[in-house]
């Protein structure tokens, strides 16, 4: 899933991008607000972490336009001051949870995960699907209890998959997800991606549980 | 307390003090009262001098007429040999015209060195035009003059003189001969008067002037010599000699020293308290440090754990000693905030913070509910006693104002209170744990993250605001804390 940061504190943002990047996520970082508001409004982002001290346009008011742009996927609100002024402001104009400085990281994964799977409707850090489960904390992948290893990309693709189950994604939808903008990628990695899924799913009686819709893309079905 | 001094230059509207603007003003305003002082005398006094000089003509006139005889249609003056028509150099001068003839029929000594000119203005200005029993007085460029028309008649025993004519017009005679008679003043003598009036009024307006010019500024100087005294004390409190303003100012700035005093108090209070926060801040960080140190030190297996735990602790500790430096007591300083109004803008937050949680939300609350503190502290009391609320609870989160008006113990007796009961069916706190969450750098909850240290930011912003946080039902499932703040009246 993709990511967006907007931090204004380089060494901060860059620690948030390869902590990110070695969950599994794909990630976009923005250094100010007037950045942060072009990536959060023309990028395809899953869920993104606004810092509210930001340059140019502040947290809060980054935060009123994206929704005011019609974008209605999670937004973490980080904040250096722990005080409910700046809580209730970010979280009234269209926020969704706050996370104050220092944080610890597990925490800060936690809390992304939980708001990308209260967005796409799961209440629970495991995704089950009848035998497919999908441990969002643990970041594994299981059928029927046993464990199936996957690459950091084979997981970012099952997870995509999972999380928008019963609805057909095409590649490009697929690659904007799973890569972030820096990243060199070709939307034929999907189908190497896929084909090795497949298998693996194939190996637990799962063979037919990613289908390929003609001319349209992938659809995990429920 | 220090005062940082200003390089800017002072505005031009500051560089006058208020001694030296109310010495001003009423210097001026007192100045022009003078003037239109000075100005309503002269003319009252020219006004009163004019009437006399009007009188001593009149009865100038009258006496002339008096010896005034008309004699086979002749005119003859008698006996005004002692007058001062008489004299040569005389300030009176006196011409008598007959019918409408501008050359006078008879003048007197005074007037025959005068050149002809003047005879022909008495006729012209004067004499042209008078009627009858009807006096003209006028004032002229050089002096005074009154006109008088008397008519002359002849009865059947013979020409007879009207000396009284004055008095008794004799309209009705068949035979009549009118005269009128001018009378002349030079008005030396009322110009005499009048500078002498002058100067004598421009003395004595300066004198009391300088006068009233002195007493205002004695009295000015005695009216502000309070405010002297208070920049005097104030430097006395910035240098340290003083400890607070005396209490013998009068009563208008009394309420400025005593309400300068207040805030001196508490801000030396609040540097106490910043300077004892700074104390334990280092003081507590020394065992995490220790335990950092002898963990690297000593190669220990797990040194990042014991790192990071104690980093964390480090965390906590400025945290929590940030909080208890920011409040010192802020008892009666007129503030007022709805605490409905914050329960309801921070509910929704709180909804979608703890969305992924069934809870099941019951609050009771009036329209209003006004306590004396400011909006932003009560929305962080009332946010971090929610948020722990939230935290904790199962299932069940329940919100209620109760309208209790009576004083609280241990609050303002003269304030009313508001209670505010918070309640879940959450974790128990006993009171061992309850008090022991007050304490410095202790929390109910240990293993929790990210949320702060709400309960004892709750208690001290409580404290300042002269509130209590007591723990209620502590044996029955959930906890349930009752929030006491002093009430503002509504009306």
């Amino acid at each position: 899933m993709r990511v967006l940061v907007v931090e204004d504190d380089k060494t901060l943002g860059e620690q948030l991008r390869s902590l990110l990047v070695e969950a599994g996520f794909a990630c976009d970082l923005a250094a100010d607000g007037v950045d942060g508001l072009h990536c959060a409004t023309e990028y395809p982002i899953d869920v993104a972490v606004i810092d509210l001290g930001l340059p140019e346009i502040d947290g809060v008011e980054l935060i009123r336009r994206v929704r005011d742009a019609g974008h209605t996927y999670p937004i973490l609100i980080l904040t250096a001051r722990d005080d409910w002024q700046d809580k209730v402001s970010g979280l009234e104009v269209g926020g969704d949870d706050y996370l104050t400085k220092p944080f610890n990281n597990a925490e800060l994964l936690a809390r992304i995960n939980a708001l990308l799977r209260r967005s796409k409707g799961f209440a629970d850090a495991k995704i089950k699907l009848d035998a497919l489960v999908l441990d969002t904390a643990a970041k594994e992948l299981s059928v029927s209890g046993h464990a199936i290893a996957t690459t950091a990309y084979e997981y970012r693709t099952i997870e995509c998959l999972m999380l928008n189950a019963g609805k057909v994604l095409s590649k490009t939808e697929l690659t904007e997800h799973i890569y972030d903008e820096e990243a060199e990628h070709d939307s034929n990695v999907i189908e190497v991606f896929v084909g090795r899924l497949r298998k693996k799913l194939a190996e637990h009686g799962q063979d037919q549980r990613i289908e390929t819709v003609r001319g349209q893309g992938y659809r995990l079905k429920l | 307390m220090s005062v940082a001094p200003s390089s800017q230059q002072p505005s031009e509207s500051a560089r006058y003090s208020l001694k030296h603007r109310a010495l001003l003003f009423l210097s001026t305003l007192f100045l022009l009262f003078f003037f239109l002082l000075a100005f309503l005398l002269q003319s009252s006094f020219e006004r009163s001098l004019a009437s006399a000089m009007q009188d001593n003509l009149t009865l100038q006139v009258r006496l002339l007429l008096a010896d005034i005889e008309v004699e086979s249609g002749e005119l003859s003056v008698l006996a005004v040999q002692e007058s001062a028509l008489n004299k040569p150099e005389s300030h009176l001068k006196a011409y008598i015209f007959e019918g409408s003839s501008a050359a006078p029929v008879w003048m007197s000594l005074s007037a025959a060195s005068q050149a002809e000119s003047l005879a022909g203005i008495m006729f012209d200005r004067m004499a042209q035009g008078v009627m009858q029993g009807e006096p003209r007085f006028e004032a002229l460029q050089d002096g005074f003059a009154l006109a008088y028309r008397a008519v002359f008649a002849l009865e059947e025993a013979g020409l007879i003189t009207e000396g009284q004519a004055l008095d008794n017009p004799l309209q009705e005679l068949d035979v009549s001969l009118p005269y009128t008679v001018v009378v002349f003043d030079d008005g030396k003598s009322f110009r005499q008067q009048v500078a002498v009036f002058q100067r004598t009024m421009i003395v004595g307006l300066a004198v009391a002037l300088i006068i009233f010019m002195v007493l205002l500024y004695v009295v000015l100087r005695a009216l502000f010599s309070p405010l002297a005294k208070v920049e005097s004390q104030l430097l006395g409190v910035e240098s340290g000699e003083l400890k607070a303003f005396s209490d013998d100012y009068p009563q208008e700035l009394n309420g400025l020293t005593s309400r300068l005093n207040q805030f001196i108090n508490s801000e030396r209070k609040q540097r106490e308290r910043y300077k004892n926060t700074l104390a334990d801040l280092a003081h507590s960080f020394k065992t995490p440090i220790s335990a950092i140190k002898a963990s690297v030190s000593r190669q220990e297996p797990g040194r990042d754990e014991i790192t990071l735990e104690q980093l964390a602790r480090m965390e906590q500790i400025v945290a929590h000693q940030l909080r208890r430096g920011q409040f010192p007591s802020m008892k009666g300083q007129g503030y007022r905030a709805d605490c409905v109004a914050v329960i309801q803008r921070l509910l929704p937050a709180l909804k979608k913070i703890y969305s992924s949680k069934p809870i099941a939300l019951s609050v009771s609350l009036p329209e209003h509910s006004i306590v004396a503190m400011p909006e932003d502290e009560l929305l962080e009391l009332l946010g971090n006693l929610l948020d722990n609320a939230f935290k904790y609870a199962e299932a069940r989160v329940t919100i209620e104002i109760i309208g209790d008006d009576s004083p609280q113990a241990g609050s303002d007796a003269s304030l009313a209170a508001t209670q505010i009961a918070i309640g879940n069916d959450g974790q128990l706190f006993s009171p061992e744990q309850f008090n022991d969450a007050l304490q410095r750098g202790k929390r109910l909850d240990e293993a929790g993250e990210g949320h702060g240290i709400g309960l004892s930011v709750a208690y001290a912003v409580t404290k300042a605001y002269g509130g209590q946080l007591l723990l209620n039902s502590p044996g029955a499932a959930g906890a349930q804390l009752h929030l006491i703040l002093p009430k503002v009246s509504e009306s």
